[in-house]
């Protein structure tokens, strides 16, 4: 994966994982696989990990301890009004891009 | 609900596990808060067992579970971005927060660099001096010559001290600087008091 691939996808983790959450909870692992099956995307532990925590300290994330079947305690995450918020903020700022960058492919194809 | 059963594993094979994990521990340590390090930990080991659940634990191997840990993202990956070039061109274990990390490595390379440069300054320059001295049968040249010594590679040794410290954590450098600067003290100190004897006695 090139550099620039690289880069993009990191600038939309957070999006990603938020919007991961926009339905229903779910937790760490759940999650990477949830983001790691779309290819274009491909996030893995190492950032959706750190995304999940920092998402959780500063508020927009709940987070819920269950017993797991397989071990460690699951940490479950699910959205906060402000982390519901953040994401609509989110995904209104990706729309625009998306949009601009898909109308500028478009006149120069 | 999923009914699979508890994977324990053995004494040998959870070494390995945790080897992993204090790994990313060591690299996450003061560069993101306490409570991150150790919720980004708790995910990846929670992530290890989800991945060996279904596997019989009396038929699990080294070789099963460095499967697992080599399909997990290296421990520098988990680096915040602005660390990560930083940690795979050098290798660097930890890092002091608060400041680039570029730079703490250079504060520790030159604390260590330093900190051998005052040592050879005492060991090297120390005999020099003397045997000019004998040359010159001169207690002036003596003394000036042991006092000049004496400042240079205390200065030295002092900023390396203070360099070494600021970079800790960084490799080998910081250690070599601060073990060198100490030695260096400890022989000037040493050189002086036999200069000072020699010139009194």
């Amino acid at each position: 994966m090139s550099r620039w691939e690289v880069q993009l996808r990191k600038g939309v983790a957070e999006l990603a994982v938020l919007a991961a959450l926009a339905r229903e909870e779910a937790y760490g692992y759940r999650i990477v696989e949830r983001l790691q099956g779309l290819g274009g995307l491909a996030l893995s532990e190492s950032t959706v990990y750190p995304i999940l925590t920092r998402l959780a300290r500063e508020g927009l994330l709940a987070v819920r301890a269950e017993a797991s079947p397989s071990g460690p305690t699951r940490r479950y995450y699910r959205l906060t009004d402000s982390g519901r918020a953040r994401l609509a903020e989110l995904a209104g700022g990706w729309r625009e891009v998306s949009k601009s960058l898909s109308n500028l492919l478009e006149g120069a194809q | 609900m999923s009914t699979a059963e508890t994977v324990t594993l053995n004494g040998a094979l959870q070494a390995l596990v945790d080897a992993r994990l204090d790994t990313i521990d060591r690299m996450l340590l003061g560069r993101v808060p306490r409570a991150d390090r150790l919720a980004i930990v708790r995910e990846v080991e929670s992530q290890i067992h989800e991945q060996l659940v279904g596997q019989d634990p009396a038929e699990l191997d080294r070789d099963d579970v460095l499967a697992i840990l080599g399909r997990l993202d290296p421990p520098e990956a988990y680096l915040p971005e602005e660390d990560e070039d930083d940690a795979l061109r050098h290798s660097a274990p930890t890092a002091v927060p608060g400041r680039p990390s570029g730079r703490r490595n250079r504060e520790g390379w030159l604390g260590g660099v330093l900190g051998l440069v005052s040592l050879a300054l005492i060991l090297f320059g120390s005999p020099f001096a003397y045997l000019f001295a004998l040359l010159t049968e001169s207690e002036v040249v003596l003394m000036g010559g042991g006092v000049c010594l004496f400042l240079m590679a205390t200065g030295c040794a002092l900023t390396s001290l203070v360099l070494s410290v600021r970079g800790r954590r960084q490799g080998v450098w910081p250690v070599v600087g601060i073990v060198s600067s100490a030695l260096a003290m400890i022989t000037a100190l040493g050189a002086m008091g036999i200069v000072l004897v020699m010139a009194l006695g």
